[in-house]
């Protein structure tokens, strides 16, 4: 027998006691992976949708947080809307080789919310690359007719000649984009004056992106456009900083909720190791009679907690990921997302961070068990004596 | 000079601190290395105090303890543990298996700790099962055994480390006489190996076999105790 599985066996003996134990350490785990995944995911989401624009500059209406600018681009919200002619002087001036007006709004499709976007045909198409697998695109800027993403067509079954209805009016699906890797496959795109009518927005946009000639007079277009409104303009990087500023202090908000239950499950370990040393103080009393020295003892409850981390980190993990898989695309809002398994939103297996959490889930179980098993060590040979 | 494996110098056991109980009163005594000897007197006189104090699990009041001419007394826990591993077996009264361990298992515990290989602790614990007639039961837990084949078990795990003493509290106090029979004939043939062994009992038939014979009063040694040839 090793001392391993003797400690097996002695883990193993009151099962509720060893399931509850178990649970505790594994909802703290679970929380802290799934809290720190999330975060990771809601990180290179950000990330991905800010690349997905391929903007240098990006101007829309004062929008005072980094927040509401990612709702903004994401279509989760409308700003201030930005007056359509400000498209046109942003694209007069010197230097700035395009300006791309967006209108991006949340609606749905059999009831699963999709981004609908409204744009200028002919300079997206540039713009953005994009090809037509089937149909044909967008003829003149006042077609009442839609362009889908690929993904959206196959989440939906949506063919060329199928209509969607916005706000009661039927649009036929004119044209299916090639697939981009990028969020235009899970939207849908309407010609951006159709778009303003039908949701009566006058001559509004969310906001628009600005490509300039030579990036490294960026600074000096950005006033430039300041100069032509009150206008919120930043480059993309600055935009994707300060919202990554941001969820750095979430990832530390996070962090202390997972902490909490950490520490909870910390003292569930060190008082079932307490219980556990005093049922079997006697026993530990025949350990010591037949010459089992002090530190022996003591290992073998620091065995015994370190056990329960690494099973709890184990339990933890797989629960943790889990439910970050599950509820990532919950938290951002985006069922369709979800529904489509999009790689991009799938929270990926870390083994970085699978290690981190049962290094730290062993180190915190053994720790929580270094003043039980000190106890257990103090113990005489006379327990075994005393407690017939 | 002669080989005494126990040596006891003025032992005084006091327990308690406010109400106190003076369990040994200026116990002298020697032990030679193989002999046989019994520890007999009244209940609650000290016996199981006295055999203690021998086998280190608790220290003495004042007075000193020698095993192979080692003072035990004065020895740090650690030491002390190595002492009780490889020097002394103990036996129990109540047995003091561990519940939820296999005989062999049981027997294997006092090996684990000594650093022997787990190979040669599972076929020594098979060895010893064999030698109290328990090979079957081998893979039996506690609650599956009687009390003959339980106390065997610790009889085995006793010698588990092959110590020199083998220090046994009313071994048989809780067997019935056939059971009780059983035991003493495998202690006997323990002592024939060449083992010190030291019993506490009330049991005639065991002080009959007795070499040597002690006899505690209200925590002192009677003189003179009787020593058989
Ligand atoms: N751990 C202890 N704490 C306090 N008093 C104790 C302790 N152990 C023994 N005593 C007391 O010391 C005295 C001697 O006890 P001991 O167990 O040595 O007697 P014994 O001769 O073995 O008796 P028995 O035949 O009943 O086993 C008794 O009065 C007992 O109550
Ligand atoms: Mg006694």
């Amino acid at each position: 027998m090793s001392i391993f599985k003797f400690v097996f066996r002695n883990i193993l003996r009151r099962k509720g006691r060893f399931i509850f134990t178990l649970l505790g350490i594994t909802i703290g785990m679970a929380s802290f992976v799934a809290l720190l995944s999330m975060s990771d995911n809601l990180r290179s989401e950000v990330s991905q949708q800010a690349d997905d624009l391929g903007a240098d500059i990006i101007v829309m209406g004062r929008v005072d947080c980094p927040f509401i600018h990612r709702a903004v681009l994401a279509g989760e919200q409308l700003p201030e809307s930005v007056p359509r002619e400000i498209v046109g002087q942003i694209a007069a001036i010197n230097g700035i080789t395009a300006a791309i007006p967006y209108l991006t709004l949340g609606t749905s499709i059999q009831q699963t919310p999709v981004t609908l976007v409204g744009i200028l045909p002919n300079e997206m198409k540039a713009h953005r690359g994009w090809s037509v697998t089937s149909g044909a695109f967008f003829e003149d800027e006042g077609e009442n007719s839609v362009a889908i993403g690929s993904a959206t067509a196959t989440r939906f079954n949506l063919e060329i000649g199928n209509t969607l209805t916005f706000r009661g009016q039927d649009f036929p699906i004119t044209a299916i984009l090639r697939e981009t890797g990028s969020n235009d496959d899970i939207s849908v795109f309407m010609p951006l004056y159709v778009a303003q009518e039908t949701f009566g927005l006058d001559d509004y946009v969310s906001f628009i992106v600005v490509t300039v000639d030579n990036v490294a007079n960026t600074e000096r277009y950005i006033s430039a456009i300041m100069d032509i409104a009150n206008l919120s303009v930043s480059t993309n990087e600055e935009l994707l900083s300060s919202v990554l500023l941001i969820l750095g202090s979430l990832d530390v908000t996070l962090q202390l909720i997972a902490g909490v239950a950490l520490i909870a499950a910390a003292f569930g370990i060190i008082n079932t190791m307490m219980t556990a040393i005093y049922e079997r103080r006697r026993e530990i009393g025949i350990l010591r009679a037949t010459g089992c020295k002090r530190g022996a003892i003591f290992k073998i409850f620091i065995l015994e907690s370190g056990l329960y981390g690494l099973l709890g980190g184990l339990s933890g993990f797989a629960v943790g990921f889990v439910v970050s898989r599950l509820a990532a695309p919950l938290i951002e809002q985006n069922e369709f997302v979800a529904a489509l398994g999009n790689p991009d939103t799938a929270v990926a297996f870390s083994a970085p961070l699978f290690f981190t959490v049962i290094a730290l889930s062993v180190l915190i179980s053994a720790v929580s068990g270094l003043y039980p098993a000190w106890k257990a060590s103090k113990l005489t040979p006379m327990e075994a004596i005393r407690n017939v | 000079m002669s080989d005494w494996i126990i040596r006891t110098e003025n032992l005084e056991k006091t327990y308690g601190t406010k109400v106190k109980t003076h369990a040994l009163k200026d116990v002298s005594l020697k032990i030679p290395r193989g002999s046989f000897s019994c520890i007999i007197g009244p209940s609650g006189h000290g016996k199981s105090t006295l055999l203690q104090l021998i086998g280190g699990l608790d220290k003495p009041t004042s007075g000193r303890v020698f095993i192979d001419n080692i003072d035990i007394s004065s020895l740090n826990d650690n030491k002390l543990s190595e002492i009780r591993c490889e020097k002394i077996g103990f036996v129990f009264q109540s047995f003091n298996l561990l519940e939820n361990l296999t005989a062999s298992e049981n027997i294997q515990t006092a090996m684990m700790f000594a650093g022997t290989s787990q190979k040669s602790a599972n076929s020594r614990a098979l060895e010893l099962l064999d030698m109290v007639d328990l090979s079957d039961k081998s893979n039996s837990k506690p609650s599956e055994l009687l009390g003959g084949q339980l106390q065997r078990v610790a009889i085995a795990r006793s010698l588990a480390n092959d110590p020199d003493i083998l220090l046994m509290d009313e071994p048989t106090g809780n067997l019935d006489s056939q059971s009780e029979k059983d035991a003493l004939e495998h202690i006997f043939n323990i002592h024939k190996t060449g083992k010190t062994i030291v019993v506490v009992t009330h049991s005639s038939d065991i002080a009959k076999q007795a070499e040597l014979l002690f006899e505690i009063r209200d925590g002192r040694l009677m003189q003179p105790f009787r020593a058989t040839p």
